[in-house]
Formats: structure tokens, sequence, C-alpha cells
């Protein structure tokens, strides 16, 4: 087979798409993918931060997580962790989180690059702890660096504790350098520490401090799987039932025939949706749950009406060819001509709509995920949070735009791809289908 | 022109069908709801009356059931539920109709209303563009082809993604059209009213317009390339008739039956786009009532719950049905008095 410059160009595009989505799949943790729908996981990333890539529109402090530099043995139970983080950003970062504690006595002291060493905590911990929601190192903060910016007690409601621990001088300048925190506790492991910025990953943040990175890619792997699967039902389903009700005129095939007009007649949306509520389970405060399976089956049964009827309509015409008709009087069965000469063409038939179909799905997938029944995250549900959540009128354009983006990424892929097939070569029905 | 009894009967039997299966899936429904109220209804027993559960419980044991099993059988009872699937649909459809009739907030003759006029609205619109522009690239092969192109594209984009980006450059950035709703608050009145609602509308039609005006382009244009090739257009044209009266009086008329098959088509997809876009839109139009049938919450630790009204939910199917097949009715009409073969 050989290939015209417009359908080169949509193979690279669509290598380039699939080479986009294995990156993509690399580049997020399982755990991260698992917890996606869980909030509480993302407590200790920054909410509503943007994307790092920002950063070069203006200035924005990213979220860094902190490995230990140095960890050595005190004692016989404790041990010291030491961190270090280089500030150059002329604002402060949003917080500082202590993540995964394991439960016991800790000393946690922050040396400014100034000298000025702060005692931040020193008692039990038996959970993740941070600067701005946590009073007792709010108020040792304050309380070590009260004569140094001249705070007056009423500052402790103003001034936040990253504004006081980064300010440089009375002006609340911020002060750049290397900040060490150390960490001493009879732990067995070192805790993580995040300082949060104001931005984080690829697409930012959410307002429950999700990465919607993670996101974008668990709902484009459900998506594309949904979309990749149904397709394939409809187009196996389209060619089985359309080739037999064609070539076998008979009652039987009438009555076919009549309940694919039936399927094109459904209002898809509204069945869909109620079917797939019916399938689903969902117990009293649960969340709903629905058989991936069984609904691609639902949406390809749903959608194959038109399909199948184009399918319908070339067997008839291939029936009628001369060639077929000798075939028949020589003795040749059905399943023999079906198989051997309106096979071929039908097939390549298929193989030229699922061109069409696959982006078609993808999209009326996203289309009906807009009523919340369509299985696991997917592009549609991963906007209507984007809606929810006010991405659109808070402009967070890259939220709104990256499904869609994709979306119009692989539709152009196969459009190229598909550009062959003419209008003159298929006929009107091909283009009803 | 004769009236065409059998494409008429063939889509009325159709009609019933898709009737008949929207009443199948509203009574496997009715057996889902009755069977989650005897779920919810035995866990609040359980916690609220002990007694009763406990007796419920000891008659569960004897019959060799469980409790929810139990429970749910005495609850169809109650309720007078039929056990076939059919029957009960009917008794959910008679039940919503009654329940819709008491729900005073929904206005379901205007929400049908302002479907009908914002989708024929576009229908009209696309139809105009696509005649105008379709005729005129019929011979321009390279420019056909791309708009074939923009047609598969746009193909595989879902309306409502087309809608957001109108929405943030239109109305978010450059704040020219309101973002959603049918009209402003407080209405004005007379004329202001219905250029507010055009301007309210500018949006939703547009982006209707926008994803479905290719194909019907390339429709066009691809049939009058056919035209011009046909014996008697040749002649026409050598005859020195002028083109507009080729156009009009040939070409128009012989597309118009490939045109409205084409539409009849076209028109289910568009109604699908359009009840997102309603929702999308807020325009209080069929969409919307669709989307507050069903109401998607995320709850944390929980995740996605979804509760379901079916009262509004299956009277809205039915009317999107209808619709549909009226649509489809008037359709075979157009194409008959177009084309007396049709008949």
């Amino acid at each position: 087979m050989k290939l015209n410059r417009h359908q080169k160009a949509g193979v690279v595009i669509l290598i380039l798409f699939v080479a986009f989505v294995l990156f993509s799949e690399l580049s997020v943790s399982k755990t991260e993918i698992n917890n996606w729908e869980n909030p509480l996981y993302w407590n200790k990333y920054p909410k509503k931060a943007n994307p790092v890539w920002f950063s070069i529109f203006r200035e924005q402090v990213p979220t860094t997580v902190l490995s230990p530099s140095e960890a050595s043995k005190v004692g016989e139970e404790y041990y010291l962790f030491t961190y270090v983080y280089v500030h150059r950003y002329s604002r402060p970062p949003n917080n500082i989180v202590f993540d995964r504690i394991d439960p016991g006595y800790y000393i946690i002291e922050i040396t400014r690059p100034d000298g000025i060493k702060i005692r931040i905590y020193d008692d039990e911990l038996k959970e993740g702890v941070n600067l701005n929601t946590e009073p007792k190192m709010s108020m040792q903060i304050f309380s070590a660096m009260r004569e140094q910016l001249n705070l007056k007690e009423e500052d402790r409601a103003i001034l936040t504790p990253m504004k006081i621990l980064f300010a440089k001088d009375v002006n609340f300048a911020t002060l750049e350098g290397a900040y060490k925190i150390e960490v001493l506790c009879n732990c067995d492991k070192p805790p993580q520490v995040i300082v949060q910025g104001e931005a984080y990953g690829l697409l930012g943040t959410d307002n429950y401090g999700r990465d919607i990175w993670v996101g974008f890619v668990k709902s484009m792997r459900n998506t594309l799987y949904l979309a990749l699967v149904t397709s394939v039902i409809i187009v196996v389903l389209g060619v089985l039932i359309g080739s037999i009700s064609g070539y076998f005129d008979n009652e039987l095939s009438k009555v076919v025939t009549f309940l694919l007009e039936v399927l094109t007649a459904l209002p898809v949306l509204p069945i869909l949706i109620v079917i797939t509520w019916v399938i689903s389970t969902q117990g009293m405060g649960e969340k709903v749950s629905v058989p991936p399976l069984k609904f691609m089956l639902l949406l390809a049964f749903l959608l194959m009406g038109k399909f199948a009827k184009t399918i319908r309509t070339i067997t008839i015409k291939e029936k009628a060819k001369e060639y077929i008709m000798v075939e028949v009087s020589l003795g040749a069965s059905g399943v023999y001509i079906l198989r051997r000469h309106i096979g071929p063409v039908i097939l390549e038939h298929a193989l030229r709509h699922f061109t069409f179909l696959m982006p078609r799905i993808v999209a009326l997938i996203s289309l009906f995920g807009f009523f919340g029944m369509i299985p696991g995250t997917n592009w549609g549900s991963f906007m209507i949070e984007a809606m929810e959540q006010g991405a659109l009128y808070g402009s967070k354009w890259w939220w709104i735009l990256s499904p869609g983006a994709a979306m119009a990424f692989l539709s152009l892929g196969f459009t190229l791809l598909a550009l062959s097939p003419s209008y003159e070569e298929e006929g009107i029905e091909a283009w009803l289908s | 022109m004769k009236f065409p009894y059998k494409t008429v009967a063939r889509l009325f039997g159709i009609y019933i069908c898709v009737l008949i299966i929207i009443t199948t899936t509203a009574g496997l429904a009715n057996g889902k709801l009755v069977k989650m109220e005897a779920e919810q209804d035995v866990i609040t027993l359980q916690f609220r009356n002990p007694a009763f559960y406990e007796l419920l419980r000891e008659n569960a044991t004897k019959e060799n059931k469980t409790v929810v099993q139990y429970y749910h059988e005495k609850l169809v009872e109650a309720k007078g539920l039929n056990t076939n699937v059919f029957i009960r649909g009917i008794q959910l459809l008679k039940q919503s109709w009654d329940e819709l009739k008491m729900a005073k907030n929904v206005r379901l003759g205007r929400a049908v209303l302002i479907t009908l006029g914002v989708l024929l609205f576009s229908l009209l619109l696309i139809l105009c563009i696509s005649i105008t522009v379709g005729m005129k690239i019929a011979t321009k092969s390279s420019f056909l082809n791309f708009i074939e192109s923009l047609a598969r594209f746009f193909n595989g984009i879902p309306s409502w993604w087309i809608a957001v980006l109108f929405v943030f450059i239109f109305a978010i950035k450059y704040n020219i059209f309101p973002a959603s709703g049918l009209m402003s608050m407080p209405p004005e009145d007379g004329f202001g009213l219905a250029l507010d609602i055009l301007k309210h509308l500018i949006l939703p039609i547009a982006t209707i317009v926008s994803v479905f005006v290719w194909e019907f382009i390339a429709i066009v244009a691809r049939e009058t390339q056919k035209e011009f090739e046909e014996v008697y257009i040749i002649t026409e044209i050598a005859k020195g008739v002028p083109n507009a009266v080729i156009y009009w009086k040939h070409i128009l008329k012989n597309i118009g039956i490939t045109l409205s098959s084409f539409t009849a088509q076209k028109f289910g997809e568009m109604l699908t786009d359009y009840l997102v876009l309603d929702a999308f839109f807020s325009l209080q139009g069929l969409g919307l009532l669709l989307k507050n049938s069903f109401v998607r919450e995320v709850i944390p630790n929980v995740g996605v719950v979804v509760s379901f009204r079916p009262y509004l939910f299956f009277p809205l199917t039915i009317i999107i049905a209808t619709l549909f097949f009226g649509i489809s009715l008037v359709i075979e009409l157009i194409k008959g008095t177009l084309d007396p073969r049709v008949t």
C-alpha cells in the first residue's frame, strides 16, 4: 500500500501521539494514578498552583521535594537528617510540608542564609505537619524573628509564617540563599520535606492540590482504551451484521435491517445514560461504578446502526456484480462468496471507517462524560471537574485546553491518514455513515 | 405529489419500536430504583427501628432470604409493581408524567421551543452557508479537499470543547458575548429582549454551525460537481443559460434530495450535541433539564455519586425521540416534494 504525502504526515502525527501517550504513562507513578480521586492523598501538594513552565512568562516559585543531603546517627536512638533548600526568587514559597512521618519525637530546626537558627518544632509527631497550619511552628518563627523584623502582636494575624521566615528586613524583602533544615528524630526513615511554591507539575494543581497532569494522563488512558475497544467492537459487529443481512435476502435480514434503522433513530445520549446507570453499582453513599466492558458493548451496540447499514448497502451492490452471480451459478456458497469476494471490499471500507470512527468515539466519550456516566476518569469528567473548579473563569486555560488539544492532534492524524477515501469512491452512503 | 404512505408507515414503525425500547429501559430503571430504595430502607431501619428490623430478619430467615431480598419483595407488592419489565416501565412513565404535572418549576413546553428554535435556526444557517459556499467551491478541488479534511477533523472534536474555546475567547477574554444563559437579568422588553436573546444565542449557534457546516459544504460541493457532469446541464451551459438559472432551477433542486437525506441523518447527531451545549450554556432547553435529571457529585473519600430523577428523565427522553421522529417525517415529506420518485 502506497501512502501519499498527507497520509505520511498523518502516520507521523499518530506515531508522535503514541510516543506522547507512552511518555505520559512513564511520567506518573501508579500510586498517583490510583489516588487521583482521593483528595486526602494530595493534601501535601500546593493548591491551585500554576504549571512550572509558567515561569517562562513570569517568575514563579516552583515546588521542590527535598531529599536529605546528610544523615547521621546521634546516640543510640536518634537520627539527624539535613536538608538544604536554595531560594532564588523575589517571593517566598507558600508552605513547607513535613510528610511521611514515622511516629516519634522530633526536633526540627531551620537555619536561614543570614545564620539565624529557629527551632520550629520540639515535640512528638504522629503524622505529617506543615508550617501554615501548625500553631507551634508559626509561634516559634514569630518569636524568633520578632526583634529582627520589628514585629508587633497584630502582625501574627496578618503575616504568614513563610513570609516571616523568608523575610530579609523590616520591609519584608525576600532573603535569598541556602536554608538548612535539620530534623532530629527517633525514627527509622527520614521524613519527606516539600517546599511548596506557586508552581507545580506540567499542568499545575487543582483546588484539592491534585496534580492536573496525573488526571490528564489517567483520563487519556481511559478515554483511548474505551474508544479503541468500542471502535473495534462497532467495526466487527457492523461488518458481521451488515454483510450477512445484505447478502442473505430473507425475512430475517429484513427484520435486522429494520432494527438497524430503529437503532439509528434512538436518542443515544439519554438511553446510554440510563442503561449505564442501570448496569452501574452504587450503594448508599458509595461512588458509582460502571463495568467498562458492559459499557463498551452497550455503546458499540447503540452506535453501530449506521455503519452496519452502510456495510449492508456495499454488500448488496457487490452481490449484484456479474462475477458474483457467475460464482453463485457455479454453486459457490454464500459464506464462501462473503469471505472470498465481498469480504475484502467491506474490510477495506471498515478499515477506512475505523480511522473516522476512532476520533469520533473519543469525542463522543468526552461528550457523554459531561453527564458523568462514563466509567472511570475520562476526558469528559476531567473537563467537568475543570469547569466545576472554575478553570474557565479563573483563566486556567491550560487545564481546559490540554484534553481538547490532544483530541485535536489525534483527530488531525486520523484526518490526514484517511484523506484518500473520497466521495466519488465511496458515495453518499459512506458519508452518511 | 402523492402522500408517501409507505415511508410514513415505516417511520411510525421505527418510532413505535423506539418507544418500546424507552419503555423497557424505564422498566429496568424502575426495578433498580425499587431495589436501591429497599437497600437504603433496610440500612435505615437497622439503626432507627431495630425491633422492626429484627422482625424482618426473622421472617426473611424463615423464607431463606436475605433481609434486603425479603424487604424488596414486600416493597414491590406494596407499590403494586408488575413483574413484567415493559409494564413496569409503563407504570414508571405514568408516574413520571403525573409528577411532572405537579412540578411547577419544570417548563417543558418552553424547553422544547428553545431546543427546536436553536436547532432549526442553526440548521437553516448551516444549509444557507453550505449551499452558498459548496456551490462556489465545487470547481476548486484543492479547496474542496481542505473542506473535507476540516469535516473529518471536526468529527473528532467534541462540540462542547469548541464551546469552551468560544466562551474563553469571546466571553471571558474580550467580553463581546455573554458566557451563558438565555437572556440578561432582569429581562428587557420588546425588541430589546429579542436582541438580548439573539446575543445570548450567538455562541451556542456558532458552535453548532462551526462543528457541522463543513460536512454539509462538502456534500453540496460534491453533488454540484456530479450535477455539472450531467448532459442536460452541459446542454444548458452550451445554450448560454446563465449560471444563476442553472444553479437555482436544476442543481439546487437535485442536490436538495441528497441534502435532505443527509440532514435527516445528521439531525440526530446535532440533537445529541445540542443537549450538551444547552447544558453548558444554560439555555434552559431540553439539555439542561436532562442534565438536571441526573445529579453528579464528587464527594471526598467517596468519589462520584449519582442521584437519578426519573420523573424528569423519561418524559424528556420520549420528547427527544418524538422531536427526532417529527423532524425525520418533515424531511421525508420535503424529499417527496423535491423528488416525486421518492413518494
